[in-house]
């Protein structure tokens, strides 16, 4: 028999693959962790605000596609920091292009805008392609959350105690909460239609906001040539100060 | 720079004992021998047996399978998968096949069931879980009937079982099908404080039992078909996820082990499963998850040890009462960077650790995490994602009452 040494990382992982690494990223109070398509514990002054904001693209099983990394650079604009990250994915069986993404994070002062533009080189089957949002379970579960629907109405509601079996709210145009004491913080999504599940179902620690909702039929077509552009935008406001 | 952390183990008013401690066997691909030695090995309290009675050999197996549990000693649990045509003779069938030798308990699932549906969504035609649950009630009067779904909490809390109907509720987990990164793996520990909470109101009161659940997925109830994994992709909805194979799993397992002795409540856990999908070892070698179920399964059922930590998602720390004196205690690094920690309310008498610096050695056959020497320290380290068994001696008042 022959016996391979092995390293370090397969003891501790099983794989040679490296575990991603993110950098952080802050301004003053306010900073996140970056992974490519995903920044994760957005945090004030250390306390977790989201658990990460993402760029998920779905096959149309529900798997996942690794993109392939194009070009991604972090630079320091004028009034912040400015991500820009930019992704091919690729058919599973023939490594063909299946579509380009840009994925772009502005972080200011009080604010984070992520936006994410995609662009089908083929015919794309897809369960999800979007912006999706996770909300951390402290300071959420069973806290109030104002929500604007799409067609402008106002719930005033709460984050479910126990795990919901369906989402807690659709049409989500803007959510409002305070996830730390003394900060309020309101995330407003463009681009398409929003709705929240409780992703504890999973063994998630989190609640997601996704787009597209779920009751419209999957795997969905995202034609050759055509363009998906989402934005969100998350604004921190400093209850003791109104700003 | 590592953080430090203050463990404290205190007196309990009242003693919780550990759930049953337990592991899988999927029959369709179990292989006797191996999973007889694993079994003896490993002495699991239960094993909970997934059988898809789809298959033509599923009664051959099933009888494999019983005569494993009888040698191991380990009580069988039947989560049996139905056609959704004629069900009645598969329990026909099955009846002949537990005369004799009973199952401790028997979930049947409608094989649709295995699919995943919207509560609003238009739900399959063919017979229910409730449906099947009363055809087994007329066969089996005598045997402990479950509610709930060999799949994850998701299927069971989107199609609840009337809790007057059924004897125990049980669901598996798999922290793997949204996210399959590091941190998300672990971060999913924080959720099952909250599924253990939702799980006990559908059914107050009745036992509940989680199934085998490991870094993987053994089925996608979302799609036609789990991830292709050449086994070192960390990928969602996998069932050869890399990290089982590393100190990774072994130190996520004791999270799991932790978190559900901290919430309370949980009747039984399965953790692994003694042949594929979630082996944890070889033919040949152990990886790190045996050499931590070999030691955790012993606390089937013993008095739990009542620990206080800010490890947050971090630190796992789990045990139980040897004597109202001592007590095992387990700790792992739920992270990739170091950890010091304080103990307070016990002395370590003695101790042991599965980390980088000797897990090859510590796998290098099927043995223990056997107790060597120990060098008393203000604190205790831990590399990241490393194990600690603990022999330690308990302060004042930490004893059970």
């Amino acid at each position: 028999m022959v016996c391979v040494r092995k390293s370090a990382m397969q003891w501790l992982y099983g794989t040679e693959q490296p575990p991603t690494l993110p950098r952080r990223v802050d301004l003053g109070p306010l900073g996140f962790d970056w992974y490519g398509e995903t920044i994760r514990a957005l945090s004030w002054n250390g306390h977790e605000l989201v658990r990460a904001v993402s760029l998920v693209i779905r096959d149309e099983d529900w798997g996942s596609y690794a993109p392939t990394v194009v070009d991604s650079t972090l630079r320091h604009g004028s009034k912040g920091w400015e991500i820009e990250h930019f992704c091919r994915i690729e058919d599973h069986l023939d490594g063909s292009t299946l579509l380009d993404s840009r994925f772009s994070v502005r972080l200011e002062a009080r604010s984070v805008v992520v936006e994410a533009v995609l662009d089908a080189r083929r015919r794309f089957a897809t369960c999800r392609a979007g912006i999706t949002v996770l909300h951390p379970l402290h300071g959420v579960v069973g806290a109030p959350v104002s929500v604007t629907h799409t067609d402008g109405t106002v719930s005033e509601s709460r984050f479910p105690e126990l795990i919901s079996p369906c989402q807690p709210f659709f049409s989500i145009r803007t959510l409002r909460h305070a996830p730390a004491d003394e900060i309020e913080l309101r995330l407003h999504f463009e681009g398409d239609v929003f709705e929240m599940e409780d992703q504890r179902n999973w063994s998630d620690a989190s609640f997601k906001t996704y787009n597209r909702p779920l009751a419209w039929p999957t795997p969905y077509a995202i034609e050759a040539g055509d363009r998906v552009e989402q934005r969100l935008t998350i604004e921190i406001i400093d209850r003791s100060t109104g700003r | 720079m590592s953080a430090s952390l203050r463990v404290q183990l205190r007196a309990a008013d009242q003693v919780r004992v550990l759930p049953s401690l337990g592991c899988g066997l999927w029959l369709e691909t179990f292989d006797p021998a191996f999973a007889t030695r694993l079994g003896q090995l490993l002495r699991p309290a239960h094993l909970d047996l997934l059988a898809d009675a789809r298959r033509a050999d599923w009664e051959a197996r099933l009888d494999a399978a019983m005569a494993l549990c009888a040698k191991i000693e380990a009580q069988a649990w039947l989560y049996l998968v139905l056609p959704d045509d004629r069900p009645e003779a598969v329990l026909e069938r099955l009846a002949a096949r537990l005369d004799g030798s009973p199952v401790a308990g028997l979930l049947l699932t409608p094989a649709a069931y295995l699919k995943s549906y919207q509560p609003d969504a238009v739900w399959p035609s063919g017979p229910s879980p409730a449906e099947l649950l009363a055809l087994g009630r007329r066969r089996f009067p005598e045997l402990a009937l479950g509610g709930g779904t060999p799949t994850y909490f998701t299927e069971l809390n989107r199609c609840r079982p009337d809790p007057q109907a059924i004897d125990f509720i049980t669901h598996a987990t798999s922290p793997i099908i949204h996210a399959a990164d590091d941190r998300s793996v672990m971060e999913s520990l924080e959720s099952l404080a909250h599924i253990v909470r939702s799980c006990r109101a559908l059914a107050p009161g009745k036992p509940y039992r989680i199934t085998t659940s490991a870094i993987g997925a053994w089925t996608n109830p979302y799609g036609r078909r789990l991830t292709p994994n050449d086994g070192l992709q960390r990928v969602t909805l996998s069932e050869r996820d890399p990290r089982q194979r590393g100190l990774f799993a072994a130190a996520w397992a004791l999270g799991y082990l932790a978190e559900i002795s901290r919430v309370g409540g949980v009747d039984a856990l399965s953790l692994a499963s003694l042949g594929a999908p979630f082996a944890p070892a070889t033919q040949f070698h152990p990886y790190p998850l045996y050499l931590v179920l070999e030691g955790v399964l012993r606390g089937s059922r013993r008095p739990a040890l009542e620990i206080g930590h800010a490890g947050g998602n971090r630190l796992a720390a789990v045990g139980w009462h040897e004597s109202s004196a001592k007590g095992e205690l387990w700790l792992a690094n739920l992270s990739s960077e170091p950890l010091e920690i304080e103990l307070a309310g016990a002395r370590v008498e003695r101790g042991a650790a599965l980390d980088l610096s000797c897990v090859e050695r510590l796998c290098a056959d099927f043995g223990s995490l056997e107790y060597g020497s120990w060098q008393e320290a203000p604190t205790i380290a831990l590399s990241p994602f490393a194990s600690l068994r603990l022999d330690v001696a308990l302060a004042d008042r930490a004893g059970p009452a």
